[in-house]
């Protein structure tokens, strides 16, 4: 048990952060997205002996993280919180190029932002998400294309963020 | 490859390791350039993805896992506030004793699915799991199965109400079937597991309980028997003893 322990501890520790980064980008909300990550990590202690290969865990823990979503917040549509992410660009001081692209990330339909954040943050190749997200890696590649291509054009009609849809032209 | 799929593969995996990708970026001055601006927007990307996270986040989920922990003391012992609760919780279990079988199952359906959500791996391995996998994986919750229940694909523990318990999966006709085998009874009776995508039954089985869960329309009457005939409690080894097995809070035993 004193194993278990310890290996929870370095999974929390290793992958608290990037889970709690995805988990608002799928609710937008800070104390939801707080929540969804402690229920995961809960969930991921009770069954942490099914999880034989550490390198598998960041994928495992978004699995259950993203059908705890699904159960908690089946029928629960996040608004599109200017408050909520006026406040994350206050504490972070984000620059003007990273704030826009936050905003366009919000802006875009869940299943494209869903695809590009998981692919930002775990750095998975199509088949790795293919099978992350239970989807034909097909049906992946156009979402993430889908999406590049949307938040760009939200971008570009963005008259306060000059250049980032098209990156700097010298 | 060409322009034109080079720059779908841009939008779609730009950090894309493929060698014909590569190489058209060498021999290609315009997509060279695309991927230069590319990148820059991936920079900015990233940055956009990297939010604050709460100060402390870590530290607060382990000390609620603390909480929870079977290696620690149970957490009812933990704090007298929780005692309290639970003693309030069963005053009014016992007020309610009319409606009590209806809130059990219903409970018990909402624990089992949970369980089973929680553990989505369990259900996607496809490799049949040998006996003496079956076996080491079990022996440490005190238990054994002697004899076949079908072609298991998983075998683990998981941990029910602070006690390690038996988590089994076998193939069924049209689903996987979870099997969770618990050293102690957490039931008195047969009941049923019901929710939109599971159905199964909870029963008692000698000291234990055995729990399967399929899908609706699977027939779970064979693997409950064969399960029934199979299990083993061996005592024990390896598993824990004393009043921390005959008190698990809200069990009706």
């Amino acid at each position: 048990m004193q194993n278990s322990q310890a290996r929870f501890e370095k999974l929390v520790n290793a992958l608290s952060s990037d889970l709690f980064r995805y988990a608002f980008m799928l609710c937008r909300n800070r104390a939801m997205a707080e929540d969804l990550v402690q229920e995961t990590f809960m969930r991921a202690w009770r069954f942490l002996d099914s999880l034989r290969d550490e390198r598998k865990a960041k994928r495992w823990l978004l699995t259950i993280l993203r059908r705890e979503f699904a159960r908690q917040f089946e029928r629960y549509q996040p608004p599109f919180d200017d408050i909520e992410l006026e406040e994350i660009a206050a504490d972070d001081g984000v620059n003007p190029e990273v704030w826009a692209v936050r905003r366009g990330l919000a802006k875009l339909p869940d299943k494209y932002r869903e695809v590009l954040v998981l692919q930002v943050i775990g750095g998975y190749t199509g088949a790795e998400m293919a099978k992350l997200l239970e989807l034909p890696r097909a049906t992946v590649n156009t979402r993430l294309f889908r999406a590049r291509q949307q938040l760009r054009g939200i971008l570009e009609s963005d008259d306060e963020t000059p250049g980032v849809g098209e990156g700097r032209r010298s | 490859m060409n322009c034109i799929e080079f720059r779908r593969v841009l939008l779609t995996e730009p950090n894309t390791a493929d060698a014909e990708f590569a190489e058209h970026r060498r021999s290609c001055p315009e997509c060279a350039e695309a991927i230069e601006r590319s990148m820059h927007f991936e920079d900015v990307l990233r940055q956009a993805v990297n939010v604050r996270v709460p100060e402390n986040l870590a530290s607060r989920i382990l000390l609620k896992q603390s909480f929870q922990s079977p290696a620690e003391s149970p957490w009812w012992r933990r704090r007298r506030v929780y005692a309290l609760a639970a003693s309030l919780l069963l005053a009014m279990g016992l007020a309610f004793m009319g409606l009590s079988a209806h809130f059990e199952q219903r409970r018990l359906s909402e624990e089992f699915v949970a369980l089973i959500n929680g553990a989505p791996y369990a259900l996607t391995t496809n490799e049949s799991v040998g006996s003496n996998a079956i076996s080491a994986a079990l022996e440490p919750v005190g238990l054994d199965l002697e004899g076949p229940i079908g072609d298991v694909t998983f075998a683990g523990r998981c941990i029910i109400r602070g006690k390690v318990s038996g988590h089994i999966v076998v193939k069924g006709e049209t689903a996987p079937i979870t099997v969770f085998l618990i050293r102690d009874r957490l039931v008195s009776g047969r009941a049923v597991i019901r929710s939109d995508h599971y159905r199964g039954v909870v029963l008692p089985q000698g000291t234990g309980t055995i729990a399967i869960v399929g899908s609706p329309g699977e027939a779970l009457d064979g693997i409950e028997a064969r399960v029934r005939s199979a299990v083993r409690w061996t005592g024990t080894h390896g598993a824990r003893s004393g009043p921390y097995e005959t008190q698990i809070p809200g069990l009706s035993v």
